[in-house]
């Protein structure tokens, strides 16, 4: 027992590097994504996310699984494809600049951060271009419902 | 009784935007009042207005997934504190009839918005 020598000790770095949260390329992506979205005009209205978000929610699963590694220009080029196959109307050059800046950023955050955080990112991308979405069209429902009743008033 | 008598004339009521509780005005705690600058037996509390807007707020909105039946029964407070607003309004949208959801969402919106941001 006594000539048994204590084995070294294996140290290894443990702890996680401080990597800062994007909060801001976030909401710079959500804004641009946000942006685009005003060209697509989805065939059936409501609050549904497949109807609200249109291809965008493609576009998020396609970069979260590197569909085409880092090529702003595939994605942005698959996208103008779905959009004006599925979208009431067509995509306007400002809409492919909105698109084109937001996969820039997502393609580089992508880059940049682990497949678990760039995960968080998608999540928080996805749902933060749903819900500014979703109020624009509770807010323009209000004002109709307003306007009709406005109407109604005056007509009386 | 003298103090709460007091209050109407108090400072609670010219700074509306803090938040205020009592504090003992025993000679023992002299320093301690001194320390927490206590003014007429009450100490400050910074942001207790805007955390009570928070929190009925997120009253709101679990009142209005209870209402569709969207809640996540006992845990849907922590559960909306941990959610994306966004991600309460899809669940709102997928569990409620669609011709109602727009009736209560700018509610929920208006809500998730002040939990979120204020």
């Amino acid at each position: 027992m006594g000539d048994k020598k204590m084995r070294k000790p294996v140290l290894l770095k443990v702890g996680w590097e401080k990597v800062e949260w994007p909060t801001q390329q976030i909401a710079e992506a959500i804004e641009n994504l946000f942006g685009y979205l005003g060209d697509y005009k989805p065939e059936q209205l409501g609050y549904s996310k497949t109807a609200i978000m249109g291809p965008v929610g493609k576009l998020l699963s396609m970069i979260e699984a590197s569909q085409f590694g880092e090529s702003v220009e595939s994605y942005v080029g698959h996208i103008i494809n779905i959009h004006n196959q599925s979208s009431k109307k067509l995509i306007t050059q400002a809409g492919i600049e909105r698109l084109r800046k937001g996969v820039e950023i997502l393609v580089d955050l992508k880059r940049r951060f682990t497949d678990r955080d760039f995960h968080r990112i998608v999540r928080s991308v996805d749902y933060g271009v749903y819900f500014r979405k979703a109020k624009e069209i509770a807010e323009r429902h209000e004002r109709k419902q307003e306007e009709a009743k406005k109407e109604g008033e005056q007509s009386e | 009784m003298r103090r709460f008598s007091n209050v109407t004339t108090s400072i609670v009521f010219n700074e509306s935007k803090k938040g205020y509780t009592k504090f003992p005005s025993d000679v023992l705690f002299k320093d301690y009042s001194r320390k927490l600058s206590v003014k007429e037996g009450w100490i400050a509390i910074d942001g207790l207005e805007n955390a009570l807007t928070k929190l009925c707020s997120l009253v709101l909105v679990e009142r209005v997934l209870s209402r569709a039946k969207a809640d996540y029964g006992k845990d849907t407070l922590l559960r909306i504190l941990a959610a994306e607003p966004g991600e309460v309004v899809a669940r709102y949208v997928q569990h409620s009839d669609p011709e109602k959801s727009s009736k209560y969402m700018k509610q929920l919106i208006r809500a998730l918005e002040l939990w979120s941001d204020g």
